[in-house]
């Protein structure tokens, strides 16, 4: 076997190995639950919160407006309104600051983390990561 | 799981890039390079249709996007072309579709999604596909904004595969598509190297994947933009590197990977610039450069025009004086956790061919290497955040050097 091919076969057999190794590190061969069931620092948490937005995309009526935050991380909203969006395709995604007092409120909230203290809104649904809230008046 | 629809309008795309058969040999191709090539040209002509007609104010459907690709398919080749042998199989491609059935089963274990994807490539395409247009003002909002000056071959991609929905983007099939991507690529080196009987077409297909495997799921790009910019570089690559008649013969597809590029990633239009300027200026390549530099010119006078310019504006903080600290980092990373070894296979594999003829290459993998120590040379670069997945483009050229090295010097048949 020529030079090419055999350091060809030596490294790409390696990177292989290796490969195979790092996945199953992370768990190895599975059907997720989720796109992200297993990524990122704290996969169960990421998962249950796919999990929970395709939860409430199933069951809002299309059309219906919606916001998501989490109250005791209110920095983060930007962040939670990116994933909103791409989560919840069939609502109309609206920006946090619509439960502030004089503007329309929304349909629905999601909250993550903590629940919402806002007497508007009832609890509609509640998974260990977070609720769905349906407004009342 | 994955869905019909998203499976099926990709599918279409190489059909609707059959039409590359036209281009100079690539009816000689053999399918494992023929079927990359269609898919890269129908991927570009349908986001360029989705470009144009954004910028036009119209919004695409398929009634807009699919005439022109069908018709051109449909069109008869220039010439009769031979039929390209049948290729003799290759046991070291075993290790190839090992590493990517590696990736796809880590996939779909859920294990390598990018945090970007779920925040906006995956998000912004489905917008693209709700609105049938590049919506930038959904971008651009304050209260989630999503990167809108990030060219938008991907997200285009994404909304190509919602077309005649209902409105959502199939989450698990963005983030299949990267073994899909690397897949093809392989597909491509293999069956170009082939073609232009390099005998190191096989070790370096595997080296490809097993190493591009590896670092897809070190860096959990799934869904990201880098699949599909390596996919293109490399048919790029591909298409400069491995002639058989004439180093001008595979022109057409070169320019259309290139364009492609450009509309992948922000530092696609740096490779495209490096790549031009070391293996284009010759008398016989010039016109490879009309396309991806029309295609660059277009996206930026677009992103001008509507207020898309941030990433390319170079950053406050870039500084001379943070050149050396910055580099001894550029250095460690430069290992990929893997001891410099994809480096030292490359080499390995050059330095027993003609080493003259990988020089552009080595030379333009230099060159973006030292373009990314530009972009992080600042007060704190944090390359340990990206330099794993940017420092795959300087790779992905060197590993066309060792292929390069090894191009027969005149007209071979093919390797049997």
């Amino acid at each position: 076997m020529r030079i090419p091919s055999l350091a060809g076969w030596i490294f790409a057999a390696a990177f292989t190995v290796i490969a195979a190794r790092e996945h199953l590190a992370r768990g190895g061969p599975r059907l997720a639950r989720s796109i992200a069931s297993n990524s990122s620092n704290n996969p169960r948490d990421a998962e249950a919160t796919l999990l929970l937005y395709a939860y409430a995309s199933r069951t809002m009526p299309k059309g219906a407006t919606v916001t998501a935050l989490k109250p005791r991380s209110r920095g983060e909203d930007m962040m939670v309104a990116r994933i909103t969006h791409g989560q919840l395709p069939y609502q109309r995604v609206v920006p946090q600051h619509a439960l502030q007092p004089g503007q329309t409120p929304p349909d629905y909230v999601l909250t993550f983390g903590a629940p919402l203290a806002d007497p508007r809104y009832a609890h509609a649904y509640e998974t260990r990561i977070g609720a769905l809230w349906k407004r009342m008046q | 799981m994955i869905g019909a629809r998203f499976v099926l309008l990709t599918l279409a795309l190489p059909l609707l890039g059959s039409y590359a058969r036209r281009f100079g040999n690539v009816r000689e191709l053999p399918w494992s390079a023929r079927l990359p090539v269609y898919f890269a040209t129908g991927l570009f002509t349908i986001v360029a249709e989705m470009f144009v007609l954004t910028a036009l104010g119209v919004q695409w459907s398929a009634a807009w996007l699919l005439p022109l690709p069908i018709l051109l398919s449909l069109l008869p080749p220039y010439r009769r072309a031979e039929v390209a042998a049948p290729q003799k199989r290759d046991a070291i491609l075993l290790i190839a579709i090992i590493a990517l059935a590696i990736l796809v089963s880590s996939v779909l274990a859920g294990a390598l999604t990018s945090g970007d994807y779920v925040i906006f490539w995956g998000t912004k395409g489905q917008r693209f596909g709700q609105t049938h247009t590049l919506d930038y003002a959904f971008t651009l909002d304050p209260n989630h904004y999503m990167h809108p000056d990030y060219p938008p071959l991907v997200p285009f991609f994404y909304a190509w595969t919602m077309l005649g929905g209902d409105g959502a983007f199939d989450w698990w099939g963005g983030i299949l598509s990267a073994p899909m991507f690397l897949g093809l690529g392989v597909a491509a080196v293999w069956g170009f190297g082939r073609y232009a009987g390099i005998r190191v077409a096989g070790p370096m297909a595997a080296l490809f994947a097993s190493s591009y495997a590896l670092f897809y799921i070190r860096n959990a790009v799934a869904g990201n933009a880098e699949p599909a910019l390596h996919f293109f570089e490399t048919i790029a690559l591909c298409a400069l590197t491995c002639w058989r008649d004439r180093e001008n013969e595979h022109n057409a597809i070169a320019a259309i990977a290139l364009a492609g590029v450009t509309l992948t990633k922000v530092e696609g239009g740096v490779f495209v610039a490096i790549v031009l300027l070391l293996t284009c200026l010759s008398r016989s390549r010039w016109k490879v450069g009309i396309l991806p530099v029309l295609t660059l010119s277009s996206w930026l006078l677009f992103g001008y025009v509507h207020g898309l310019t941030d990433t390319y504006v170079p950053r406050e903080d870039l500084s001379i004086r943070y050149l050396v600290p910055t580099a001894r980092e550029m250095v460690k990373e430069l290992a990929l956790r893997l001891h410099y070894t994809p480096w030292i296979a490359a080499a390995v594999i050059l330095i027993s061919g003609r080493a003259h003829r990988a020089m552009p290459y080595v030379l333009a993998s230099l060159g973006f290497i030292a373009f990314l120590l530009s972009v992080y040379t600042r007060a704190e670069p944090h390359l340990d955040w990206s330099a794993g997945r940017t420092l795959m483009t300087p790779l992905l050229l060197f590993y066309f050097a060792a292929l390069a090295a090894h191009r027969p010097q005149a007209q071979p048949a093919l390797v049997a």
